[in-house]
């Protein structure tokens, strides 16, 4: 039995071999070179410019971020001046939807009505002759002058507007109103 | 040496205490934080030796195992300010250590060039020693280098998560959570890694073990 542990204390194990290792330690020099020149690098590091492309990417993430500060504030003061007015037109659009009706009966008309030309012809045989043609903007050739400046509306003809009754038709985008008269 | 008593002392003692460490580290990096800079060079000189002995082990180069180290401490230095001591400062400072070590290795990839450290006299006298010699032929002197260098080349062997694991837990004396933590696995996979590692050391050593 005394054999059996006395050849297990003799027993070498691979633990006992790799604490061995801690015995490879520097000696008292070796700190001192390695104190001092540690104190050496960590001093250039703190007064270590960084490299270029850092510095760029720094620069323009700078910019960027006070470009987007500057727009985010812009966007929330426009939208404060702006909500009053978006919320006056959410409560037009009611109104405008009346308008819109109004327009589609008098479209309505317009189809169903007789045409300009015969309108006009009914002026020239039908009534009293001191009506007087006010404006025709078939007069204007310029055609850039024609496509910025044309009239929106045009009256065929006017006469004591309190007699006949008028009704406008405006044609959104087309620039073009028409004032019929009957 | 008549006893391996200095040798063979745990490096980290046992949990209780490593909490009394951790906050008094804590303590030293709040004082960095706040400014003192030379706060920094205290946990310098109680960890230098560690972080040391560690690279040395992993990389089997003095010279860079010395620029390796001072490179950790100037890393930890950069980053101490964000630092917000969720693991010990030891842990943080092994793991920086182990993760700038394993990116310098696989850079270095297979050339290698050894430059070893001298062997503490003491070791010669070791028990261990005794019982090598006891076993062995071979003049101590003659021994003791020799084995010096078996015991590097077969580290070199394992690969270098195995490698890691052995180095913290056998060399450094940490514990399985310990090195779990640093290396950011399970303490399953710290105990499957040393078991395998040791298996191989065992075969590659196997001159030396009776």
């Amino acid at each position: 039995m005394a054999d059996t542990n006395n050849s297990h204390e003799k027993e070498v194990k691979v633990e006992d071999l790799l604490r061995l290792k801690r015995a490879e330690r520097p000696g008292e020099v070796f700190w001192n070179t390695f104190d001092r020149e540690l104190h050496q690098r960590m001093l250039q590091t703190l007064v270590k410019k960084d490299p270029w492309y850092v510095q760029v990417l720094r620069g323009v993430s700078g910019r960027i971020a006070q470009t987007a500060a500057v727009g985010a504030a812009a966007a929330f003061l426009a939208l404060m001046v702006m909500r009053p007015a978006l919320v006056d037109s959410t409560r037009a659009n009611g109104a405008n939807g009346a308008n819109l009706a109004l327009q589609k009966n008098a479209l309505d008309l317009v189809n169903s009505a007789p045409s300009v030309d015969a309108a006009m012809s009914d002026l020239g045989s039908n009534l009293i002759p001191d009506y007087q043609i006010e404006a025709i903007s078939g007069s204007i050739t310029d055609s850039g002058y024609a496509n910025e400046y044309s009239p929106d509306s045009f009256e065929v003809a006017s006469y004591d507007r309190d007699v006949y009754a008028m009704d406008s038709v405006s044609l959104a985008g087309t620039g073009l109103a028409i004032t019929l008269v009957y | 040496m008549a006893n391996s008593g200095s040798v063979t002392k745990p490096i980290f003692p046992a949990q209780e205490k490593t909490l009394t460490e951790r906050d008094l580290d804590w303590a030293v990096v709040r004082k960095v934080q706040a400014g003192n800079v030379g706060a920094f060079d205290q946990l310098v000189q109680k960890y230098r030796e560690h972080i040391f002995s560690v690279i040395y082990n992993m990389t089997s180069n003095r010279e860079d195992a010395s620029d390796l180290t001072q490179e950790t401490f100037i890393k930890a230095f950069q980053a101490i300010a964000r630092f917000r001591g969720k693991s010990s400062f030891f842990t943080w400072i092994y793991r920086i250590a182990i993760n700038h070590t394993m990116t310098f290795l696989k850079k270095r990839n297979r050339r290698r060039f050894i430059s070893y450290e001298k062997i503490d006299e003491e070791v010669s006298n070791s028990e261990i020693f005794e019982r090598l010699t006891a076993n062995n032929r071979s003049e101590k002197g003659v021994l003791v280098s020799e084995l010096q260098e078996k015991l590097n080349d077969a580290l070199q062997k394992l690969s270098p998560k195995h490698r890691t694991v052995v180095i913290l837990h056998e060399i450094e004396g940490l514990e399985h959570a310990q090195i779990a933590e640093i290396t950011k696995t399970s303490t399953g996979t710290v105990r499957s890694r040393l078991h395998y590692a040791k298996q191989q050391l065992q075969s590659y050593l196997q001159d030396y073990i009776t």
